[in-house]
């Protein structure tokens, strides 16, 4: 019986397997199954090569990405830099690579903080290439890719962010004013109620007397001066509280004609004509009816003391696809660009408290509404306003 | 050894299987790869398996225990005969039949 030697079939049987798996290598690679290879360098370390393919979704998502993303060599010199951090310095990305990075932050100190720790935030600003200063904050981590070291940033645009913090803390200082406000007006009110009170009585004694000359002009201007300090310190509380609105569906072109009513005496008297372009089929809005009234009125009135040499008072009121506009026109002498009438204590008139449109504004922004104008010298102003039909009340 | 079913699949194995698969970080290849296999693991070994997933681009040098050269790569480590397969996995019955759980048809 022959010996059988085993050790050829185990060779044979051991170069099989090899190029079986060699075979199966080769028709992966060829079907695209993989992706990777790991190759072995010349000092006998293994390395692993990605194809390029393989990172795209991954490039697109950091390009694509709504941050900025910079990569730095230690030495600080951009190596990569996406769209959106392109587009916060205003530059291209061809002016980017290669650059320091100095070249891109206003305050070059934050630098030193990114090439000396491993990971951190920094809150900085960066220059575009008009000048412009952006706050961002940027967060970095530094990258060990066998002996190369990188520094990966992500820049996010804080200009938002701090705007919403300046306007909370404006909002802050606005409110300690309101409180102080509301503190003030009822300590100067009380005094004033009494000091009305007492010119009213003098005025009945002098009349009494029947001498009109006896300081008749004096309590005349007391009384026209008690009466402006407390139509001011009305508007200032109105101003320094939160607006509490009792909506109800309202026909505004009703409530229009009712307010009308009101000022339909002065308006003569000034020479005034008003005309009403009220459209008939206008859906009710919800509106605090009496706060409203309030709006229109201010309005009216100051459409009529705008026009003191007569002129004509245009008020129109339309639908519109999520909501009512109404616009009141006047002819008088128009607004002064240089004028923000909604500001504070910001008047026209040289009896006015500028106030009254302020607190118009406080009252339509409640509604959720807002209120805008269009002023020409010598031909008139137009203010413009508007309310949702659906909205959310805010007390403000 | 296991019984083979009419449709040519294996039943279960008792005995728990070790398979390892070699990627490189988090490829598109390297994660259908993890996918097929899980989902493979699944319907075929009901819970008798463990799955160690090597990173590559973490440790190049865990290449060489089982001479890795294309990635992604699925070992056998357990139960013996080791077997290879090499790419994605989504071709289900050439992973069935070379993971023999399936026999070639």
């Amino acid at each position: 019986m022959a010996e059988i030697n085993e050790q050829p079939l185990m060779e044979f049987g051991g170069l099989r397997s090899f190029l079986q798996e060699a075979h199966e290598t080769v028709e992966a690679i060829r079907a695209g199954l993989v992706d990777g290879f790991v190759m072995r360098g010349a000092d006998g370390d293994e390395n692993i090569f990605i194809l390029e393919g393989a990172n795209h979704p991954y490039r697109l998502f950091v390009e694509q990405m709504h941050d900025g993303a910079v990569t730095l060599s230690p030495d600080g010199t951009v190596l990569y830099a996406n769209r959106r951090f392109a587009d916060l310095v205003k530059r291209p990305v061809e002016d980017i690579i290669g650059a320091s990075f100095e070249k891109f932050l206003r305050d070059h100190e934050p630098l030193k903080a990114l090439t000396a720790t491993h990971t951190g935030a920094v809150d900085t600003e960066l220059t575009a290439a008009s000048g412009a200063t952006v706050p961002v904050y940027i967060s970095h981590s530094t990258l060990q890719s066998g002996d190369k070291t990188w520094i990966c940033l992500v820049i996010m645009d804080a200009t938002q962010q701090k705007r919403q913090q300046a306007m909370i803390q404006e909002s802050e200082r606005l409110a300690t004013i309101g409180r102080t406000a509301a503190v003030l007006t009822h300590e100067i009110a009380n005094p004033l109620s009494g000091m009305l009170t007492a010119v009213q009585l003098m005025q009945c004694q002098v009349a009494e007397r029947g001498d009109e000359s006896l300081f008749t002009e004096e309590l005349s201007i007391l009384e026209e001066e008690i009466g402006r300090l407390s139509t001011l310190l009305t508007n200032f509380r109105s101003l320094s509280q939160p607006t509490q609105l009792n909506p109800a569906p309202t026909e505004v072109a009703g409530l229009i004609e009712e307010t009308v009513k009101l000022i339909s005496a002065e308006s003569a008297q000034a020479g005034v004509e008003i005309a009403q372009h009220l459209s008939g089929d206008i859906s009710p809005v919800p509106l605090d009816r009496q706060r409203i009234k309030q709006v229109f009125l201010n309005l009216f009135k100051n459409a009529i003391e705008a026009m003191r040499d007569g002129g004509k008072l245009t008020i129109a009121v339309r639908s519109e696809a999520d909501g009512v506009v109404i616009e009141i026109a006047d002819t008088g002498p128009g607004i002064p660009d240089s004028l923000d009438v909604f500001d504070f204590f910001t008047t026209t008139k040289p009896e006015g408290t500028g106030l009254g449109l302020a607190v118009v504004k406080q009252i339509v922004s409640a509604h959720g509404g807002a209120i805008t104008y269009t002023s020409e010298s010598d031909k008139g102003t137009t203010f413009r306003l508007s309310f949702p039909l659906v909205r959310s009340i805010s007390a403000s | 050894m296991r019984s083979t079913g009419k449709d040519g699949t294996t039943k279960p194995p008792n005995d728990k299987w070790l398979l390892r698969l070699y990627i490189a970080g988090q490829t598109p290849k390297s994660l259908t790869a993890l996918g097929n296999l899980k989902k493979l693991c699944e319907e075929h070994l009901d819970g008798h398996y463990q799955i160690e997933v090597v990173d590559l681009v973490k440790n190049p040098k865990l290449a060489q225990q089982h001479q890795i050269v294309a990635i992604p790569t699925l070992v056998r480590d357990l139960p013996a005969p080791l077997k290879k397969i090499i790419g994605d996995l989504s071709n289900t019955e050439k992973v069935l039949v070379g993971l023999d759980l399936q026999q070639r048809r």
